[in-house]
């Protein structure tokens, strides 16, 4: 529900931009929910939506939908466990830092307590929530919605307003009212001087209250004079006569607290009926404006158990932190697309039907082609299929030829090359025995294996020198056709001689001359068409 | 004013609507048409390049069946050609069933020579070289060492096609038959692969 004014409005810079939202508990439960538009100089706070509803559940539902970046709760010191004791001090917002652990112990806060702090031009406002109700509040706002939350003090938000959209010339107590008790926190020119609260007990009046804190205050500080007080929460037109009354011979203004005074929020975004209520009683809402706006400035004083980095010194100019985020972004303008096209083909229903009539009429005229292509190439095989089988016969002719010719030619080659070493082993044989020849009484071979080109020749001689002369004579340049002679001798007494050695035969063989009748053939002229 | 400013307003966004149902149109168009292409039309365009490939090639067979047709006459002289090439061929590498003949002449030829053949043997391992099949044999003979290289010249000399690959020659010691050698010949005989390669008759006209 809170982002759908922003999503009418159809601003895409609007929505792409992080809402954020804050609730303050008091007689009714206020939630505002802001946001950023415009761009760079431009940028401005807007209020999205003003919700006011008697349960957190009702509060719940309404924000189930919404897509909230961060959630603040206001509280105010009845918050607190024991409601006499104040949680927010005024200080002096110079070395705070360093005397915390001072002021803790001097205002008897202990380590049960979640402290922080806020510093506006002088001084700071120091505040404290028991941590057991930190914890408490921090769960119910995680119930109440998923997004990360903070918890803030009423002071310090109703504070940080004023000096947004007031002049701060001059001395103001801002008081706000709830349901339980009054607190006023009184801004000197730019800064806090000082704060207090009561309880409203049975039948008190308000307005009483308010007279009772406020001389309180004129005690403490004496030399400062209040000049305006501007009433805020769930004040009433009553209260504000019965103050005006009080006051008037007194200088004193009194007026409800009015969000929108400088024109700084803007409300572009909010349908008539809630401008009308922030109009009216936009005072209720000063707590949880006050919270969202430090919160798109990224400032504030986190009680909260699970504490945010937040800038803790008031900015004279305000800063708007926009982070961007791509996804949402995206998520955003896809939604926003999705629209504009659903409702494109809403309105263009006849160009789309038609479009789907002509997608259709090319598929099936693509349907038909495809078929008749189909059709026509199967003629054509069922033609050449006949034509083939009525050249078969040449083609096995002419296949039966190409073998023939092949085997033919391999043939004649084969022959050939047999022919080359037909004569190895009686030429090697024949220049053996010219070796032994005159020496034929004298040395006997009693072996002699041919293979190829290699020999192995065994044999004897009358003696040793006559084995010699032999292997000389194989050995001699004129018969040195036998290489690698490696020869053994079994003689030892130069008369009778063994002898064995192998060789190898590297002289001429004389090829077979025997002339084959044909050659093998080249390719004919038939084969050389067919080749084409 | 408006007035004016409304109805620009929805001038803009007809047109925008326009534009918008326009793009949808294409992109329903393109995806019907992409669709119907993943789903079907693929399918039947590689079919389509499938079948038209087959034509192709049936188209190129004949083609040069016809330019074989055409030339037959030619094809037959040369058929018959080779036929006679064949006949020529036969007396140095004969069919299977002629290699015991060629066996018979070596062996007649070595008792031409005054030779003794103490052994003929034939592998029945036939080695299958090519267009060739190889029949290694071996012979054993008993002779004068001269006569016993004048045989194996014979080898070469033969109007078949034979080989020698190993002689190993031994003195022979039994003092009858002195001044002789026992030699074991090595060679392989060669014949005509057999392959269903031959011409038949054809009813081709």
């Amino acid at each position: 529900m809170l982002g759908n004014n922003t999503k009418e409005k159809g601003n895409i810079t609007k929505m792409a931009n992080p809402i954020f939202a804050a609730i303050n508990s008091g007689t009714t439960i206020n939630v505002a929910t802001m946001t950023t538009i415009g761009k760079g100089d431009e940028l401005q706070p807007a209020i999205t939506n003003l919700l006011s509803t008697r349960s957190l559940d009702q509060a719940k539902s309404k924000l189930v939908e919404s897509k909230v970046k961060n959630f603040s709760y206001v509280a105010t010191q009845a918050d607190s466990e024991n409601t006499t004791d104040s949680i927010v001090y005024v200080t002096n917002k110079f070395s705070f830092k360093r005397d915390m652990e001072q002021i803790k112990i001097d205002l008897s806060i202990t380590d049960d307590y979640q402290v922080d702090h806020f510093s506006f031009e002088d001084t700071a406002l120091f505040c404290a929530l028991p941590k057991t109700t930190a914890e408490n509040i921090t769960n119910t706002l995680k119930d109440l919605h998923k997004s990360s939350s903070s918890i803030t003090s009423l002071e310090v938000v109703t504070v940080f307003l004023y000096r947004r959209v007031y002049d701060a010339n001059n001395c103001t107590a801002i008081v706000n009212f709830t349901d339980a008790q009054v607190s006023v926190v009184v801004v000197e020119k730019t800064s806090p001087i000082w704060t207090g609260a009561l309880s409203i007990v049975g039948n008190d009046d308000p307005v009483s209250v308010v007279l009772k804190l406020l001389s309180e205050f004129k005690s403490s500080i004496p030399n400062v004079s209040i000049e305006r007080v501007l009433l805020c929460g769930d004040a009433t037109r009553t209260y504000l006569d019965s103050l005006v009354e009080a006051y008037h011979t007194r200088s004193i203004s009194v007026e409800f607290f009015y969000p929108l005074a400088n024109n700084l929020i803007n409300v572009s975004l909010l349908p008539q009926v809630q401008l009308n209520l922030l109009e009216r009683e936009g005072h209720k809402f000063v707590p949880v404006i006050g919270a969202n706006l430090m919160s798109l400035e990224g400032s504030g004083a986190d009680l909260s158990s699970n504490q945010q980095q937040l800038v803790k010194r008031f900015s004279n100019t305000p800063e708007l932190n926009v982070p961007f985020n791509i996804v949402d972004t995206l998520v955003e303008v896809s939604t926003m697309a999705k629209h504009k096209v659903v409702a494109a083909a809403t309105s263009q229903n006849k160009m789309l039907g038609l479009a789907l009539i002509v997608g259709l009429g090319l598929v099936g005229y693509n349907y038909y082609e495809t078929n008749q292509k189909i059709n026509q190439i199967d003629s054509s095989i069922e033609v050449e299929t006949k034509i083939a089988a009525q050249l078969k016969p040449f083609e096995d002719k002419y296949k039966q030829y190409q073998q023939r010719l092949t085997v033919k030619n391999n043939q004649i080659n084969q022959i050939r090359e047999i022919q080359k070493s037909q004569l190895t082993i009686p030429t090697i044989l024949g220049e053996l025995q010219n070796v032994q020849f005159p020496l034929a009484q004298l040395v006997n071979f009693s072996d002699i294996e041919i293979e190829g080109r290699s020999l192995k020749v065994a044999g004897n001689a009358i003696d040793k020198a006559q084995t010699i002369e032999l292997l000389d004579k194989l050995r001699s340049s004129n018969t040195s056709r036998f290489l690698d002679i490696n020869p053994t001798y079994s003689s030892t007494d130069f008369i009778r001689c063994n002898f064995s050695f192998s060789a190898s035969y590297a002289g001429p063989i004389q090829p077979n001359n025997t002339k084959l009748p044909i050659s093998t053939t080249t390719i004919n002229q038939v084969a050389q068409i067919a080749a084409k | 004013m408006e007035n004016n400013d409304v109805i620009a307003q929805q001038n803009r966004e007809k047109y925008q609507n326009i534009l918008i149902g326009l793009i949808l149109s294409v992109v329903l168009i393109t995806g019907i048409k992409y669709v119907s292409d993943y789903y079907y039309f693929d399918d039947v365009q590689t079919t389509i390049t499938t079948k038209e490939g087959k034509l192709a090639n049936l188209r190129n067979e004949n083609q040069h069946s016809i330019e074989i047709k055409a030339n037959f006459q030619k094809l037959e002289i040369d058929s018959a050609q080779i036929e006679e090439d064949y006949k020529k061929l036969s007396p140095f590498i004969p069919e299977d069933e002629e290699v015991q003949a060629i066996l018979n002449d070596i062996y007649k030829a070595a008792v031409e020579r005054n030779l003794r053949v103490t052994l003929f043997s034939q592998s029945e391992k036939i080695l299958h070289q090519g267009a060739l099949n190889e029949i290694p044999c071996k012979a054993s003979i008993l002779g004068s060492e001269d006569q016993l290289r004048r045989y194996l010249q014979d080898f070469a000399r033969s109007k078949r096609i034979l080989q020698l690959h190993k002689v190993k020659i031994t003195e022979e010691k039994d003092p009858r038959y002195a001044g002789n050698v026992d030699a074991d010949i090595f060679f392989s005989a060669y014949s005509s692969a057999k392959a269903d390669t031959t011409t038949k008759p054809s009813n081709t006209k």
